[in-house]
């Protein structure tokens, strides 16, 4: 009886449990440089929580992510890009 | 921009994505729910019967008495934690941000000083047995050195958790920053309770100072002082003539294997990603590396269940007084019933049958005796 109300316990537990988005940090860069055409958006990776790598996290217009190295000139230049051209291109609409 | 879409990105490099180890998070997911609440359930009994029995029956006379009871006392406030942050984690640390910082303190308060008090323990049976004539003449003395020890321990423990107090917060993790149409989901993530800083140079210097602490604090060094301490031990029982002597070596022999055992695996693998934390690393091996991480760790929240068994109940001392316990608390429940009167007064004699025959008893290394 006791048993049955344990695995009772447990699988209620098991399915009310919240479904924990998991925590993806980028852990490598990318190296191959990519179109800004390609990008949509990007999040920056800070230090400062979970992660323990700084990194661009581009998003492209795939819906696909892509980590790349800050300290690298293209990922700069993407950065700029999306800021000043793609974003005000996408507010509009 | 249409031709631009359709262009085929690149597949070639495979770690170029976050990696969101959802393998790791569900084998996680498992041993919290089936395994943790198991050896939380063992190390509660076990180490509320270790507090019950000095509680009532077998005031602290010794060093060994007031160790053990310090043990006890850290591995069972370690069982309660762990249980409220595993529902935590669960349910987004919706208890607010006080509770994150507490309940992760108190885990690592508690950590620091089992670790430690076991060390405490090899001193003293090293006192008992190695420097048998010099303590002979301390031993009135030391009840009071064990409590001033004692409360060191627990202060350098507070001491070593204060990054855990300060840093630790409840938040909504993810980039900082965010730009472009891709706002899904950015509200509703699920809070952490986990470290975070204010800069990059306090996250960076202290991401290393805990990790290492914990394993230098929390393991090396009670592994350096048992090694020690127990070592001599062995050698001193070994030349005595005694009868029990392989008895008491067997029992120091399995008290640091399974030390070693429980907390060796974890503390390397634990060093291990605290040196390659800051590098570039592949998401399978990153996987890897945590997936050990989530094995070795739960091997050691068995050491706090284990602790009982391995200091409390091999001494044939301590038997004997939780025997009589088992024994009052059946004759009280035999005699409840019947005459509340007469059981109370059992167990008054067996209280004072038990205190006349303690004055006896020579409580020099209560822990050898099987």
């Amino acid at each position: 009886m006791v048993i049955k109300i344990c695995i009772l316990a447990l699988v209620t537990l098991l399915l009310f449990q919240v479904e924990t988005d998991a925590v993806a940090c980028c852990l490598s860069y990318t190296k191959h440089p990519r179109r800004c055409a390609n990008l949509k958006g990007y999040d920056i990776q800070g230090t400062t929580g979970g992660c323990d790598l700084a990194a661009i996290i581009f998003h492209t217009e795939k819906g696909r992510l892509i980590c790349a190295d800050p300290a690298q000139a293209w990922t700069q230049k993407r950065v700029e890009c999306l800021k000043y051209e793609k974003v005000t291109f996408q507010s509009l609409t | 921009m249409v031709e631009q879409l359709t262009t085929p990105e690149f597949s070639y490099d495979e770690f170029e994505e976050p990696c969101s180890m959802e393998r790791r998070l569900n084998i996680e997911n498992f041993l919290q729910l089936f395994i943790h609440p198991i050896i939380c359930f063992a190390g509660f009994i076990g180490n509320t019967l270790v507090i019950v029995t000095y509680a009532l029956y077998k005031r602290t006379k010794s060093m060994t008495d007031v160790y053990l009871l310090n043990v006890a006392i850290a591995d069972i406030l370690f069982v309660v934690a762990l249980p409220l942050i595993i529902y935590s984690e669960q349910y987004g640390w919706s208890m607010g941000n006080l509770s994150c910082k507490l309940l992760r303190g108190i885990y690592s308060v508690n950590l620091y000083s089992g670790m430690l008090l076991l060390a405490c323990i090899s001193g003293d049976r090293y006192l008992a047995i190695v420097q048998a004539r010099r303590s002979f003449r301390l031993r009135s003395s030391t009840l009071l050195y064990s409590h001033l020890v004692c409360a060191a321990v627990w202060i350098l423990a507070l001491l070593l958790s204060l990054p855990t107090f300060i840093f630790y917060e409840r938040y909504q993790p993810g980039p900082t920053a965010f730009i472009g149409n891709s706002t899904e989901g950015i509200d509703d993530r699920e809070y952490v309770c986990f470290f975070s800083f204010k800069s990059n140079h306090t996250a960076r210097t202290m991401k290393t100072v805990v990790p290492s602490s914990q394993v230098a604090m929390g393991f090396f060094l009670p592994l350096l002082i048992m090694g020690f301490c127990y070592s001599s031990v062995i050698v001193t029982l070994l030349r005595a003539k005694n009868f029990q002597r392989h008895k008491a070596v067997r029992v120091v022999l399995t008290v640091v294997f399974v030390f070693v055992v429980c907390h060796m695996p974890y503390n390397i693998a634990l060093l291990y990603y605290t040196i390659s934390m800051f590098e570039e690393q592949d998401c399978s091996h990153e996987e890897a590396v945590s997936l050990t991480m989530t094995f070795t760790r739960s091997l050691a929240y068995l050491h706090s269940c284990l602790n009982p068994l391995l200091y409390a109940f091999i001494g044939v001392n301590f038997r004997n007084h939780f025997r009589k316990i088992l024994r009052d608390i059946w004759c009280l429940g035999k005699n409840y019933m019947s005459a509340r009167r007469s059981s109370r007064a059992t167990t008054e004699m067996y209280l004072s049958t038990r205190r006349s025959m303690d004055g006896s008893t020579n409580d020099n290394g209560t822990s050898f005796t099987m």
